[in-house]
């Protein structure tokens, strides 16, 4: 009955308002006005030019606004086709007045109050007019609320209360008119400044239906924003996916409204709520990078990483991508808003080790400047290889965005691997070090003074890395910068104590071997440097892969005259080389590879082939480096007028190249001045040998005697040294010996000492001390209980040779003084000769002589290399024997010739040699003196003639003497035959030897010969002897 | 005879157990109270701890201070006071000054100078050391009878000073006739074994000596007073050390064995679990809060009743000796140590003394053969992929699988037992995580993976670090629930009371905090203000009658207790350097001058007088970064204020790591810092820059904390700005109808923060089936993880009630100085207990087979009972409503907060 009564007093109102702005129009539907009939109509669609419109209690879809009857009943005739309940109204103009109402869907229209103005009202508006003109808004409310409650359903009076509420902060009453207004006018102007209004005075519940309203009517992505938005302000986000999930069921194709209502239900975390979108947009793929990033979101915090992470994958490329003209800070924009796909790809793609492509994601993020740390650090690895500038670049602006000193460093090795020197000097420069943490750190100043050495300002180089060491004392990285900063600078004493700190570090691990190695190498210690680098083999370190560990190794290897390991690692490095430059042959033009190449190739390649290749990687290679390689080929092949040439030419000449220089043309004088200046710079063989050359003799030993102690492998030293020692060496000779000859038995010591003066000339001294016992007295009467001999001499040496001169004074049976002069001069390289004359020296020809007899004599040897292996020698002796009392016994020529090959150098060294000797005796007839009171028969005191032809195997023999360094045994063995006898017999002398704590040698051995020369008698002998080298101040 | 010696010491030491009553003696410094907080008598040395710690104060009335009367040692800060006519002989041994107690001015020396001054500190009990020195200067008869009664004189004088203090006297066995009713105990040490010599050492005591102290102790067993044996043993020996202390229990006495020094915790009749874990951290860079093992590592520890202690490798390595009391070692690194080679020494000096270690996330050295070889692990330095992963334990994939991501170094773990292996690309493998001899680790994407900003669980860190240091599977003391109920509190910090409400600006978000939230959720409600803000001092000096009106008026409901936010809000606690800040650290009110005295105690004091609070203000909610230092710490503990905030409890569904939620709190020297139990609404809104809805997603927070363990109780933690946006209110409305929906018990912020200082110095023991808890005193609940696990209420006398919640049991317990806990795979039936209550138990009374309880809670009361077969339950006032199901009784009512139980059973 109500419905009945409205619907009569509505058609009544309607009519009446016809007559002044009403038209007709088609009804096609007209329902109760509820939210669900609202909908319904809404969802339903209706022609373009039909609104639905709400009307008091009514929801109703009217079409057109015609002045005549005559036209609505055209236009009805045409509907009713369709829509069987559709009949002719009447309704005002304004509700058709624009055109966008119609796609409205409204919850609630109100009456305009439409009446004639009375004078009250005119008179009322006047005086508002008047109030606002003047701009006195107190007053001005007066009047509009006065004029409001008078007509409270008046446009004007709402509208002029909406305006004043508003400038007087009257917000809430202010949105109160002008939701009248709106209701009345439909306007969507007054719609937006509704909202607007709305938002900036918090009013979003008074807005909330008109936002659903406009995004239901026009799903914009613009008015679906605004209306999450509004909801959001009011808290209520989970109330808004309802309206999106309305939205798609009304327009399926349109997957943001699922965009959206994922990204809300993944904002309030509602995982069941977000699956349901999740499957909905899995039917649309490929998605939007938004979409495929909510999706990935929602896996991964399900814990479905792969499957997040393909789902990233189903992302279409966007056209941005394509579009050329777009300028870069378009594109950025543009690429801003997919910010969250691609930190998702970086992050999951990383995980799941696509490491590449999680890296390029991390670029895109810096592309457009939201690189987080992560991504800097990926991009950093991996194009640490591919892209060095790229990784590089991204530590520089990580340290930069973070100022984490480890980025720093980062990008500081990434750049100085790149040489890039002024961008990091640049940065370096902005460091504030007063403020910066990094100035705190060792490794910063690490870094600054590799820029520095870089800038050749060593000064600064050498304080940044003072200031490393003070900060962190025992930080190995800064100790290597150090050992590398005092090897460029020759800075030999710092780089000692430094080596020596090192080698004691307990922290010391392999990262510091090779740096390690090399320094000693420098400062000449082989052994060391050796040490290092086995040890790095024996760990199988990675290092030992390096080109730096190979040439060092050679070079090791070389000193240590290990030719064979020398060219073995030569060839591996040309090898090496061989095959980078296959796979990258842009490196055949680059200096540096060319130059490890050539280093090593020169002993490796055939000369031509060398020379060839020397001359084709002339245009790539530095003058310097070219020069030097030249420089080394010519002094290899002996060419010296080329090697001249090229030294002339060289504008700067590397310290070995001027040794070399002098060495090869004897240049004294510079010799002198490298040795004084450069000594513990130079070869050790090279500066041995020129010292030697120049007279420099101590030097020379000294050279090798501390080039040997550093490097115990160096053959060559080691003879050098060997034959310097024997030669030149103050020694401490010690003998202690347990001698059987037949009849006698002596047991001695025998105390020899050799000193250095100056200028050449060594001092001899010795005691020698005997205790005789016969051991038959059926040929030995009696012996003396012991004797003893002092000895004093001067040993001159030259160049060539020597000159020595000695007295000895014996107690003995008889005290004498013996006399006796020596040389010997090296004739030519191969040829060499000795002699001796003396007299009253020793003669141990027989038994008799050796206790009671004495001799003037005088030898001479010569000596002629054949062969490098082979020596021939020729010695002749001339004797005088007599007994110590001064009784002539007579005279004898001694001879012999030997040939000697050297088998084997180096331990076991084994000599095969053969040889004839000759003794010619003519003894005196009558009294021996002396020897007639010690011999029981007047037996003969001189030997028969004889001669021996045999021959002499010797192995070990280096073990003779000082530097064998290790304990070894030694042999020699000599076969012959003997005319005296006329029997083959035999002798040998065997023992073991070697050093107890540095420069000395003991060994312990036996002897024993039988038919002795012309005598027939038989030796033994059991010894022991220490000789002890010794530097004296 | 012999036989029947044996006997009797079998029998003792079988009977031997945690009712024994238990001595320590402990002079070193760091006091550790989970070790020490079962004995009856704790004997330290008074200036090595603080007495504002909760330790303290929580085991106060069993603590003696040691304080030598017979002599003065010159290392005494006193000693240069002492006078020359008050010495009556020097002890050369000691290097020590024999006092004269005969001279009035002396003992006005040693009670004022040594005795009262800790008085002061808080010391109620004392241990009096060297009564015998005076024998070294009494020649004669008379000189040794003047100075007994000196003696005598000065114990009769103590009590008269002090008649509550507990007295402890080492020997005095010439004076125990005339001293004995002024005493509690006697100690003496060397029964079995002693020190002795010039140099200390260690020695076996002999027969005779033994002999006369038998005769002491029947002396002083004559006057029923307990007596402490302590024998000294070497470190090295203390395996010993047990059979020792049975030895001397079998002989009627409280037995501590320890070394010389007693600066280890050594063996009595009772000993206390080990419950902490030496967890070695660098705080060079980063401050112990930011650190992951702190954050990430505390609350793993915690949810199984340890404890982590922090310490920082760069006060140099402790001595191992000294670390006994560790359950485990676990190293967590996060920047490498100067030191690896020393790092690793001390490792293996650890695994020789028996301890596990456990290296977690790195090495904290470069993995490196050098470093790394002595503990069995073989590094292969080289950059490689991973093929797949070729084998891995259970625990690994806890929240996420291993990464297959490039490593730069292998690791080969020999005789170990390895958790995870990977297959690299050259078919070598890896194992980044393993048990071994010497503890375990687990390393790099083993441990935990990192993306983005979550840091994700790899390996099941429960699982590990129980396996790896052999932790003992615990009853664990549990601070989220009472009386079977989830513990409910909120808390609010003062922020912006001033700001004006959106949308309608006459109005204060104070009001709508007042109005629309604490008048309308009645539960507890902790409110803090911040003085700038509302004072006539302040920022706001024209607007701050109306704030103090809203602070007034929340303060004056019987819902709120209030709180301090401090005076100016320091932003950065770590800034305040000699008790002053710089004001670009903090609010600037004009003339004000900042002290800590102005932030804390001056503004609570302001509190409780201008704003006539309905209860006390006794709380600080701390202010900016939240992480106060040892400066503020001690200020609030030495001022009996009570502390919470900082700790970041984030997680929610869209981040559901284990990484996202908090440990309890955080220690610095002897304080703690009570964490909150979930994150506050500024940082759920991305700092207040939106969206102001955010705080609703806590309500995930609280269920995630809650399920599948209960983390955390429901902390509803916000500002008062929250009131100012429709958003935020709505959200806050949000999450306290949620709340109010929760089978909870609500408690004021002030109840709750005790409990989490309770856990951290409760003393656990156990022989046998029996667990002896002491120290808690607030915490009332503890927690079994097993499903359906019961309690022996005939055993455990203060055990309530048995809640069961998932895979847990809470048993409640009565408030008890000690408790004695026998747990049972089930639940007796045949019993009526308490299931739950959402108010506290003010009184318990238990006698032939009847029960009577009162209870009082903040809210209308809810209980729940097992009722046996046979039994009736009465309550007073009736209840509302009753649901009898099965045997369980729910009682519900309606406008009580309190009510007695009966229950009676046939």
């Amino acid at each position: 009955m109500m419905q009945v009564i409205l619907f009569i007093l509505l058609l009544f109102v309607s009519l009446n308002a016809k007559s002044q702005e009403s038209c007709y129009t088609v009804q096609l539907v007209s329902r109760y006005n509820s939210q669900k009939n609202l909908e319904l109509l809404h969802a339903k669609g209706y022609p373009h030019a039909c609104t639905l419109m709400e009307i008091g209690k009514s929801v109703t879809v009217r079409c057109g606004c015609y002045d005549s009857y005559k036209d609505v009943k055209k236009e009805f005739l045409r509907y009713k086709q369709e829509y069987k309940r559709a009949s002719i109204a009447t309704t005002y103009k304004y509700r058709f007045e624009n055109s966008s109402i119609s796609s409205h869907v409204l919850k609630s229209s109100k009456k305009i109050q439409v009446q004639p103005k009375s004078k009250q009202e005119e008179e009322l508006r006047l005086m508002l007019q008047v109030f606002l003109y003047k701009g006195d808004l107190q007053s001005a409310y007066k009047v509009a609320s006065l004029g409001y409650k008078r007509y409270p359903r008046s446009y004007y009076w709402n509208r002029k209360m909406a305006e004043i509420c508003k400038w007087t902060n009257k917000t809430a009453r202010a949105m109160k008119h002008l939701r009248f207004v709106y209701e009345i006018k439909r306007d969507p102007k007054i719609e937006k400044e509704l909202i607007d209004y709305g938002s900036s005075a918090f009013q979003y519940e008074n807005i909330e239906p008109l936002v659903v309203n406009r995004a239901r009517a026009n799903p914009s992505e613009k008015n679906i924003d605004l209306m999450i938005l509004v909801f959001k302000k009011i808290g209520s986000p989970e109330k808004v996916v309802a309206v999106l999930d309305e939205q798609y069921q009304r327009n399926p194709k349109n997957t943001m409204f699922l965009r959206k209502a994922l990204e809300l239900s993944l904002e309030m975390g509602d995982l069941e709520l977000a699956r349901k979108y999740v499957e909905l947009l899995e039917q649309n793929k490929p998605y939007t990078k938004e979409e495929a990033a909510l999706i990935a979101r929602y896996y991964y915090v399900t814990h479905k990483i792969e499957k997040a992470y393909k789902s990233l994958s189903y992302a279409k490329e966007s056209s941005y991508l394509l579009q050329n003209e777009d300028s870069n800070s378009t594109k950025h924009t543009k690429k801003s808003s997919y910010v969250k796909y691609y930190e998702l790809k970086s992050d999951l793609g990383w995980y799941l080790q696509d490491n590449k492509a999680a890296a390029i994601a991390s670029k895109e993020l810096m592309d457009i400047h939201k690189a987080r740390l992560v991504d800097y650090e990926r991009i950093s690895f991996v194009y640490q290889e591919s892209n060095p500038s790229l990784a590089m670049e991204a530590t520089k602006e990580a340290y930069e965005k973070y100022k984490l000193s480890y980025l720093f460093y980062s990008y500081a090795n990434g750049a100085l691997n790149q040489k890039n020197y002024a961008q990091l000097k640049k940065i370096l420069d902005s460091i504030d070090e007063s403020k910066s943490s990094l100035a705190k750190e060792s490794l910063y100043w690490v870094i600054k003074s590799q820029v520095y050495r870089h800038y050749g300002k060593h000064d600064l180089e050498e304080m940044a890395l003072e200031k490393a060491g003070r900060l962190e004392p025992d930080n190995l990285q800064i100790r290597v910068e150090m050992l590398w900063f005092y090897m460029d600078t020759k800075e030999d004493g710092k780089l000692d104590e430094l080596l020596m700190q090192m080698s004691e570090s307990s922290e010391l691990d392999a990262s510091a071997y090779l740096p390690m190695a090399s320094a000693y190498f420098e400062r000449g210690e082989i052994d060391r440097a050796s040490y290092y680098t086995q040890l790095l083999l024996s760990m199988n370190n990675p290092s030992t892969e390096f080109l730096s560990f190979k040439f060092l190794q050679a070079y090791i290897y070389q000193i240590q005259g290990n030719e064979g390991a020398y060219r073995s690692y030569m060839q591996d490095i040309v090898k090496k080389l061989k095959q980078e430059a296959k796979e990258n042959p842009q490196l055949k033009k680059e200096n540096l590879f060319l130059s490890n190449y050539l280093r090593a190739a020169m002993n490796v390649l055939n000369p031509d082939k060398f020379e060839k290749r020397l001359k084709k990687a002339k245009k790539y290679l530095s003058k310097k480096n070219y020069d030097e390689i030249a420089y080394s080929w010519a002094i290899k092949n002996s060419a010296k007028e080329k090697s001249l040439k090229i030294y002339n030419k060289m504008s700067k000449r590397a310290l070995w190249v001027e040794f070399s220089n002098a060495i090869q043309f004897q240049n004294h004088t510079q010799i002198e001045n490298l040795l004084e200046r450069y000594l513990p710079s130079l070869s050790m063989g090279d500066a041995s040998q020129s010292a030697y050359k120049d007279g420099q003799f101590a030097l020379a030993q000294t050279i090798t005697f501390e080039g040997l102690d550093r490097n115990g492998k160096n053959k060559n030293a080691y003879v050098q040294h060997l034959d310097l020692s024997k030669e030149r060496s103050d020694k401490l000779d010690v003998k202690i010996a347990y001698y059987d000859r037949e009849y006698l038995l002596q047991k001695y010591i025998k105390v020899k000492n050799k000193t250095y003066l100056q200028d050449g000339y060594y001092l001899f001294s010795g005691i020698d001390y005997y205790k005789n016992k016969t051991l038959d007295t059926k040929f030995l009467l009696q012996v003396p209980a012991d004797n003893i001999r002092l000895n004093l001499g001067v040993k001159r040496l030259y160049s060539r040779g020597y000159l020595k001169a000695n007295a000895a004074y014996h107690n003995d049976i008889k005290n004498y003084f013996e006399y006796a002069l020596g040389g010997e001069y090296q004739l030519s390289t191969d040829l060499h000769t000795s002699f001796n004359i003396g007299k009253n020296l020793d003669s141990q020809e027989t038994t008799q002589l050796l206790i009671g007899g004495k001799k003037d004599s005088g030898d001479f040897e010569l000596s002629w290399n054949i062969l490098n292996s082979t020596v021939a020698s020729f010695f002749y002796e001339y004797n005088h024997y007599f007994s110590q009392d001064g009784v002539d016994l007579g005279e004898g020529q001694y001879f012999r010739v030997n040939v000697i090959k050297q088998i084997r150098n180096g331990y076991p060294d084994l000599r095969i040699g053969v040889y004839y000797d000759r003794g010619l005796y003519d003894e005196t007839e009558g009294s021996r003196g002396v020897i007639d009171e010690i011999q029981s028969k007047n037996y003969a005191v001189l030997p028969e003639n004889f001669y021996n032809l045999g021959c002499n195997i010797s192995y070990g023999v280096a073990n003779l003497g000082p530097y064998t360094r290790v304990w070894r045994p030694y042999a020699k063995v000599t076969p012959y035959y003997n005319s005296a006898t006329k029997e083959y017999t035999f002798g040998f002398d065997a023992g073991y030897g070697g050093k107890i704590w540095h420069q000395d040698h003991l060994r312990f051995g036996a002897l024993y010969t039988e038919s002795v020369n012309g005598t027939g008698e038989t030796i033994f002998e059991i010894y022991m002897n220490y000789q002890f080298m010794y530097y004296h101040p | 005879m012999r036989f029947l010696f044996t006997l009797f010491f079998f029998i003792t030491a079988l009977f031997a157990s945690l009712h024994e009553k238990s001595a320590i003696v402990y002079y070193g410094k760091n006091i550790s109270y989970p070790m020490v907080g079962i004995h009856d008598y704790i004997i330290v040395q008074p200036s090595h701890l603080s007495t504002y710690s909760h330790g303290f104060k929580r085991y106060r009335e069993n603590i003696y201070a040691y304080v030598s009367i017979g002599e003065i040692d010159k290392t005494t800060p006193e000693y240069k006071e002492v006078k020359k006519e008050w010495v009556l002989a020097k002890n050369s041994a000691w290097n020590s000054l024999v006092l004269d107690l005969k001279n009035p001015e002396c003992v006005e020396f040693l009670f004022s100078k040594l005795i009262q001054v800790q008085r002061k500190r808080g010391f109620k009990n004392f241990f009096f050391d060297t009564l015998d020195s005076y024998q070294l200067a009494s020649k004669t008869k008379k000189q040794r009878a003047e100075n007994e009664a000196a003696l005598v004189h000065f114990i009769q004088e103590f009590h008269r000073r002090y008649p509550d203090a507990k007295l402890i006297i080492n020997r005095g066995f010439e004076i125990i006739n005339k001293v004995h009713d002024s005493i509690d105990a006697v100690l003496f040490e060397s029964y079995y074994r002693g020190i002795g010599g010039k140099k200390l050492s260690y020695k076996k005591v002999s027969d005779a000596d033994r002999k006369w102290l038998d005769i002491q102790i029947k002396k002083i067993k004559s006057y029923k007073k307990d007596i402490i044996c302590v024998d000294y043993l070497s470190s090295k020996k203390m395996t010993e050390a047990k059979n020792l202390a049975k030895k001397i229990v079998a002989k009627g006495m409280i037995p501590y064995i320890a070394n010389k020094d007693l600066n280890i915790y050594g063996i009595s009749s009772k000993n206390a679990i080990k419950r902490e874990i030496f967890t070695l951290i660098d705080e060079r860079r980063l401050d112990r809060t930011l650190l992951e093992a702190h954050q990430y590592g505390g609350l793993v520890f915690e949810y199984m009743g340890y404890v982590q202690r922090l310490y920082d490798i760069n006060k140099g390595l402790p001595d191992v000796e000294q670390m006994q009391h560790y359950a485990g070692v676990v190293i967590w690194l996060q920047d490498f140590t100067k030191k690896p080679l020393q790092l690793i020494q001390w490792v293996q000096k650890l695994h020789k003394s028996g301890m596990k270690v456990v290296f977690a996330s790195n090495f904290g050295m470069p993995m490196s053969d050098a470093y790394l070889k002595p503990l069995g692990l073989k590094i292969t330095k080289k950059i490689k992929h991973k093929n797949r992963v070729l084998a891995e334990d259970d625990i690994i994939g806890y929240e996420i699988e291993p990464s297959l991501s490039v490593s730069s170094s292998q690791i080969e773990a020999l005789h170990s037992k390895a958790l995870l292996t990977f297959e690299m690309e050259d078919g070598s493998t890896s194992t980044p995580a393993a048990y071994t001899s010497w503890g375990g680790y687990a390393v790099g994407d083993a441990f935990m993976i990192d993306i983005d900003k979550d840091n994700i669980w790899v390996i099941n860190p429960f699982e590990f670090f129980k396996k790896a240091l052999g932790l003992k599977e615990l009853i664990v003391p549990d601070v989220t629930t009472e009386n079977g109920k989830r513990l409910l509190f909120t808390h609010v910090d003062g922020d912006g009371m001033m700001n004006r409400v959106e949308g309608d600006f006459g109005y204060y978000s104070g009001d709508v905090i007042l109005n629309k939230i604490l008048k309308v959720y009645n539960i507890p409600h902790s409110v803090s203000v911040i003085g700038a803000e509302i004072s006539p001092n302040g920022l706001y000096p024209k607007i701050s009658p109306q704030l103090m009106k809203i602070a007034h008026d929340m303060y004056a409901l019987e819902n709120v207790e209030p709180a301090t936010h401090t005076f100016t809000h320091p932003f950065f606690w770590d800034k305040i350097k000699n008790d002053t800040l710089d004001a670009k650290y903090r609010l600037k009110p004009k003339g004000y001058k900042f002290s800590l005295e102005n932030e804390l105690s001056g503004t609570l004091a302001f509190i409780n007088d201008k704003l006539d609070p309905k209860r006390e203000a006794r709380e600080v909610f701390w202010s900016g970064d939240c992480a106060p230092r040892n400066n503020a710490l001690e200020y609030v503990y030495k001022h009996n204020i009570l502390n919470i905030n900082g700790g970041d409890t984030t997680i929610m569904e869209t981040s559901p790591w284990l990484s996202a939620i908090a440990p309890l709190g955080i220690e610095r020297g002897e304080y703690l810092q009570v964490y909150t139990g979930a994150q506050n609404e500024n940082v759920f809104t991305n700092d207040w820059l939106g969206p102001f809805w955010g705080f609703k997603r806590v309500v995930q927070t609280f269920k995630l904390t809650d399920s599948p363990r209960r983390f955390k109780p429901i902390d509803i933690y916000y500002h008062l700005y929250s009131g100012s946006k429709q958003a935020s209110l709505m959200a806050l409305e949000y999450v306290f109808d949620w709340a109010m929906k929760q089978d909870s018990m609500p408690i004021f912020t002030s109840e709750y923060i005790p409990k989490v200082m309770d856990y951290y110095t409760a003393s656990l023991a156990k022989e046998g089936d029996e667990w002896l808890i002491s120290g808690l005193k607030n915490l009332k609940t503890i927690r079994v993880e097993k499903q359906n696990a019961g309690v022996d209420f005939e055993r455990s006398h203060t055990a309530l009630g048995v809640k069961h919640f998932q895979n847990h049991t809470y048993i409640s317990l009565l408030p008890s100085k000690n408790h004695y806990l026998v747990v049972d795979d089930t639940v007796d039936m045949s019993r009526s207990y308490l299931i739950s209550a959402n108010g506290k138990i003010l009184d318990y009374v238990e006698r032939e087979g009847e029960q009577h309880y009162l209870f009082e809670s903040h809210v209308d009361l809810k209980l729940e009972f097992h009722l046996a077969k046979g039994c009736t339950l009465t309550s007073d006032p009736l209840e509302d409503a009753r649901e009898d199901i099965n045997t369980t009784l729910l009682l519900h009512y309606k406008n009580h907060k309190e009510a007695f139980i009966d229950i009676a059973c046939e």
